[in-house]
């Protein structure tokens, strides 16, 4: 596991304020940082149990990773290098913040598009849908969203 | 009343049967993605059998379409038709990526993690130098989302 960089711990902290400010949450979540290396034993930890069958080859898309929220043991990683970005950052950070399910990513995607201004993670698709849901029920509903039970598209 | 039938020239005769057939638009395809390819990844990633891929080059080659500078590797010629057919065609791959990744992102809390595994493999394997060049933040965070849904 690697040591958090100063520019590392200033992005985390701007991703918590932001957070506490948008949403009125704090985010508990620790973050840790690493090479996709050290990604391996806690994510392979998170899912072996329950699908050891899957395991070479999800251990083969480890290293497309920029970083992962994991809800089993409430932690945000981030590969060194690739992930220390505000926009993976506060991605991970709104994952360890929702509460709704299914349709998991396409909220936080637009979410993180909100908050930033930077849209090079989000698909055109994507983009286009949620900037019509905005429209019709407003962007605090979308807020509202995440942190509800229930569908994230059900509105 | 004699009627005239323009006559196609050889090169268009072999532009009309060799671009627009599927095999040629799968080769075309893979090589507008990575740029050069060795003769196996063609058969393995297009999943034409090899007399086909053998014949689709030839016509390919012939028509000026590809050229393979070192044996066995295969690239896009540097013609002005060639390097305008690859912009669009990158555009066209594009929205082809982007729409099965959106797809993905529809379906993974819903559909099976083997489904979704086999999904992003798949595109990794066929499209690789895309998606780290285009889609690489949308990439990961399918696999995290995949990962959470396990």
């Amino acid at each position: 596991m690697g040591v958090i960089s100063d520019q590392l711990l200033e992005l985390d902290s701007q991703g918590r304020s932001l957070i506490k400010k948008e949403f009125g949450v704090q985010v508990t979540a620790e973050i840790r940082i690493g090479t996709s290396t050290d990604l391996i034993p806690p994510i392979r930890k998170s899912f072996t149990e329950r699908a050891p069958h899957l395991v070479s080859k999800i251990e083969s898309l480890i290293p497309d990773l920029d970083g992962i929220y994991l809800k089993d043991t409430h932690e945000i990683w981030i590969v060194q290098g690739r992930g220390e970005k505000f926009q993976t950052i506060v991605h991970e950070m709104l994952h360890s913040i929702q509460k709704c399910f299914p349709n998991r990513e396409n909220i936080v995607d637009f979410l993180v598009y909100k908050l930033t201004g930077l849209n090079d993670s989000i698909l055109p698709e994507v983009l286009t849908e949620w900037i019509e849901i905005e429209k019709s029920i407003g962007l605090k509903n979308v807020k509202k969203l995440l942190l509800s039970e229930g569908d994230c598209e059900e509105f | 009343m004699a009627i005239h039938h323009p006559q196609k020239t050889r090169n268009e005769d072999y532009l009309d049967k060799t671009l627009g057939t599927p095999s040629a638009q799968k080769i075309l395809r893979f090589l507008v993605c990575w740029e050069k390819l060795p003769y196996r990844d063609l058969i393995v990633k297009s999943g034409l059998s090899e007399s086909n891929v053998y014949l689709t080059l030839k016509k390919l080659q012939q028509s000026g379409v590809v050229k393979s500078d070192v044996r066995g590797i295969y690239q896009l010629s540097e013609d002005e038709f060639t390097q305008s057919f690859k912009t669009a065609y990158s555009v066209l791959l594009k929205r082809i990526i982007s729409q099965n990744l959106y797809e993905i992102s529809r379906q993974i809390d819903v559909v099976s993690p083997e489904k979704i595994t086999d999904q992003l493999l798949y595109l990794k394997d066929a499209y690789k130098p895309f998606i780290e060049k285009f889609y690489s933040k949308k990439y990961s965070s399918l696999i995290g989302g995949l990962i959470n849904s396990i």
